[in-house]
C-alpha cells in the first residue's frame, strides 16, 4: 500500500481532495461559514446606544440576511439622496425588485428580494444602519432622516408589484 | 533525497491549487446553507476546474517539475488526473439529478438556462477530449491531429466551465473570487502558451542540423545533430529531448533519449528505433535538415544519483539513454564500475554490441546479454531479465549499487517486482517509461 501511494501519489491527492468536499459540503448545509475580518459593517462616527437605539438590532439582521449577498452598501447615500430614494429603498425592502435597469451605461439585470416577512423594528433597524456603515454617515447630512418603524407600517399598504417598485426608483447612475 | 523533497512541495502545492476554489465556499458572503448534495456537487465542480487548469501545466515541461518526477510519471498523472477529474465532474452533474431529478433538463445543451448549457458543454468537450484520448489508434487520428484537438477541446472545456461558474455562481458573487479563480486558470493555460510560443521562439537562435542518420542493428538509427551557430545545450547522461523537424513551433515533436556522451559539445546523437510513422523515416532524413531540440529533460542520469557502482537494465531501445550513459562515464574515465544486463529479440538484433565490447576495455563495464529467440549454440541468458538472472548475475555488493530500467512498460514492471524479490530496496532503482503518449 505503502509503495503504490509513493508511486501514485495523485490518488493520494484525489482522496485528501474528496475528503475536503465532503467535510466542506456538510458544514455548509449546516450553514457554517468562516469569516475573514469585521463580519458586521465598519461603522465611522462615534455613536451613543442612546443617539441609535435601533444599531444592536440592525447589526443583528444585517449579519443574518444581508451579509451572504451584501459585501458592502457604500453607494447607499447617492441612492437615498436622489428625488424618491428614501420611499424607494423601503419599498425594495417591502416588495423586492425585478427587472432591468442601466447603471453606466450599461443594461443591468436588477434583481432584489422581498423582506417583507420582516416586522417593522427590525426594518427600520436595518435601513438605518445601511445609512451610517461604511462610512455613510459621512456622505450624507447630518440631519439626515432615520427611518421609524411607524414610517415602515405604513408603507406596507399598498402592496407594489416588483415592477411598480422598479418604476418608482430614481436611477443617479444612469 | 534532495530531488524528493521537490517532489514533496509540488505535490502540496498541487493539493493547494485544486482544493483553493473550496476557499470560496468557506469564507463569506456566501449564500444561504443548502443541502448537503447540492453542497457536495458544487464542491466537487469547483475542484475539477482546478484540477482541469493544472492539467496545462503538467505537460509543460518545466525542468523544476520534471527533475524529481520524469517526464513520464507527469504524463502519467496527466491522464490520471485526468480521470479523476472527470469522474468528479460526473459526479457534479449527477448529484444535481439525485438532488432534484428534474434538473436532468440541464444536460440539453441547447435547453435549459445558459449557466446550465455552458456546463453541460464543458462536460461533453471534456468527455469528447477523453474519448479521443482512449481511442486515438483506433480512431486512425493522428498524433498532431489528436494534440491540435486535445488542445482545443482542453480550452474549450476550461473556458465554458469558467463561464458557467460566472452565470451560475452564488459562490462567485464577490469579485475577489471571481478574479481569483479566473488568475488561476489564466496562469495555468498561460503556462502552457509559453511552451507552445515562447520556448519555440527561444530555440529558434539554437537551431541544429543533421548531419547524418546511420543505421545500427535491430533497426535503429543513430541520428547525429551538429549545433548551427551556439555552442549546443549540456544535457546529463541520460536525459532526453523533444526533437523537431523543420520548424520550432510545429507539433510534430518526438521524446528521444540522448546516446551519445555528454563530454562532446556542440555534437549529439539520438538513438531511434523504426517503431511509427515518424521514426520509420529518421533514416531518410537528409543531411543538412534544420532540426531543434526541446530539452534536456528526465531525472534518468547517473549525475544525478550518486552510487558507488551501477546496474544498467535495458530493454530494446531502451539501450539509448544507457549508450550515453556508459559513452560518457567512459569518457570521463569514471572509475565505478557498471553492470549493464540488456534484452533484445535476437543477437543479430542487439543493436551497439560491438560498441559496448569496445567500451569494456575502456571502463569497469560487464555486460549481460538476455536473448528472447536465441540462436543455436548461444550460451548466454535466454528469456525475459527474471528473478533468477537477477540473482545470478547482480553483484553480492548490490544493495549499494543504483539500478537504472529503461525498456517497455511491462518489461520495466516485471523488473522492478523482480528486484523487490532480490531484496534491492525501492529507493535504489529508477525506472524509465519511454512509451509516452
Amino acid at each position: 500500500m505503502g509503495r503504490f501511494l509513493r508511486h501514485h501519489p495523485e490518488y493520494l491527492m484525489a482522496a485528501f481532495v474528496m475528503v475536503l468536499v465532503v467535510g466542506l459540503a456538510l458544514a455548509r448545509s449546516a450553514g457554517m461559514a468562516i469569516t475573514l475580518g469585521p463580519e458586521t459593517p465598519a461603522v465611522v462616527s462615534a455613536t451613543t446606544p442612546d443617539e441609535r437605539p435601533w444599531f444592536d438590532l440592525g447589526m443583528e439582521v444585517w449579519d443574518a440576511r444581508c451579509y451572504s449577498c451584501h459585501a458592502d452598501l457604500e453607494y447607499i447615500p447617492e441612492l437615498f439622496l436622489a428625488d424618491g430614494g428614501r420611499t424607494y429603498l423601503l419599498e425594495l425592502m417591502l416588495f423586492g425588485v425585478r427587472g432591468e435597469v442601466v447603471i453606466e451605461g450599461a443594461p443591468t439585470n436588477l434583481r432584489h428580494r422581498s423582506f417583507a416577512s420582516l416586522d417593522d423594528e427590525q426594518l427600520s433597524a436595518v435601513l438605518n444602519l445601511m445609512l451610517v456603515a461604511w462610512g455613510n454617515d459621512e456622505a450624507l447630512p447630518a440631519a439626515v432622516g432615520f427611518y421609524a418603524p411607524d414610517e415602515v407600517a405604513a408603507a406596507r399598504t399598498p402592496e407594489r408589484s416588483n415592477e411598480e417598485v422598479l418604476q418608482r426608483r430614481p436611477n443617479p447612475w444612469r | 533525497m534532495h530531488r524528493h523533497a521537490g517532489g514533496v512541495l509540488w505535490v502540496l502545492a498541487y493539493i493547494l491549487v485544486v482544493s483553493s476554489p473550496l476557499l470560496f465556499m468557506a469564507v463569506r458572503p456566501v449564500p444561504p446553507a443548502r443541502p448537503f448534495l447540492l453542497e457536495a456537487s458544487v464542491a466537487l465542480g469547483f475542484v475539477a476546474i482546478l484540477m482541469m487548469a493544472i492539467q496545462f501545466v503538467l505537460i509543460g515541461r518545466f525542468q523544476s517539475m520534471s527533475t524529481p518526477f520524469g517526464i513520464d510519471v507527469l504524463l502519467r498523472y496527466h491522464r490520471h488526473i485526468a480521470a479523476i477529474a472527470l469522474a468528479f465532474v460526473v459526479l457534479h452533474a449527477l448529484l444535481l439529478v439525485v438532488h432534484d431529478p428534474a434538473l436532468v433538463a440541464w444536460f440539453d445543451p441547447i435547453g435549459g438556462t445558459w449557466a446550465s448549457r455552458t456546463g453541460a458543454w464543458a462536460l461533453y468537450a471534456f468527455i469528447l477530449l477523453t474519448l479521443l484520448s482512449i481511442f486515438r489508434q483506433q480512431l486512425r487520428l493522428g498524433y498532431e491531429a489528436w494534440r491540435m484537438s486535445h488542445t482545443i477541446l482542453g480550452i474549450a472545456a476550461l473556458g465554458f466551465a469558467l463561464i458557467h461558474v460566472h452565470l451560475a455562481g452564488r459562490y462567485i458573487s464577490t469579485s475577489w473570487k471571481e478574479w481569483l479563480i479566473v488568475a488561476i486558470c489564466v496562469a495555468m493555460v498561460g503556462a502552457y502558451g509559453y511552451i507552445r510560443l515562447v520556448r519555440p521562439a527561444l530555440m529558434r537562435r539554437a537551431p541544429y542540423k543533421v548531419v547524418e542518420a546511420r543505421p545500427e542493428r535491430g533497426s535503429v538509427w543513430s541520428l547525429a545533430l551538429q549545433a548551427d551557430g551556439h555552442p549546443g545545450m549540456r544535457f546529463l547522461p541520460g536525459q532526453y529531448g523533444y526533437l523537431k523537424l523543420g520548424s520550432p513551433y510545429s507539433l510534430d515533436e518526438h521524446p528521444f533519449s540522448f546516446s551519445s556522451s555528454s563530454e562532446t559539445r556542440g555534437r549529439l546523437e539520438f538513438a531511434i528505433k523504426e517503431l511509427g510513422d515518424f521514426t520509420n523515416r529518421i533514416g531518410q532524413v537528409p543531411p543538412g535538415t534544420t532540426a531543434f531540440i526541446d530539452g534536456p529533460h528526465g531525472s534518468f542520469s547517473t549525475d544525478l544519483t550518486p552510487a558507488p557502482g551501477y546496474v544498467f537494465i535495458a530493454g530494446g531501445i531502451g539501450i539509448a539513454p544507457f549508450m550515453s550513459l556508459l559513452r560518457t562515464l567512459a569518457d570521463r574515465g569514471d572509475p565505478r564500475p557498471v553492470l549493464l544486463l540488456y534484452g533484445e529479440k535476437r543477437w543479430d538484433d542487439v543493436a551497439f554490441r560491438e560498441e559496448l565490447e569496445a567500451l569494456r576495455e575502456r571502463m569497469a563495464l560487464a555486460v549481460v546479454y538476455v536473448l528472447e529467440q536465441p540462436h543455436e549454440g548461444w550460451e548466454g541468458e535466454t528469456g525475459f531479465v527474471t528473478e533468477a538472472i537477477l540473482r545470478r548475475h547482480l553483484p553480492s555488493e548490490r544493495f549499494e549499487r543504483h539500478v537504472f530500467i529503461c525498456g517497455p512498460n511491462p518489461m520495466i514492471d516485471a523488473v522492478e517486482r523482480a528486484l523487490v524479490a532480490c531484496g534491492v530496496p525501492d529507493r535504489n532503482v529508477t525506472a524509465e517509461r519511454f512509451d509516452l503518449v
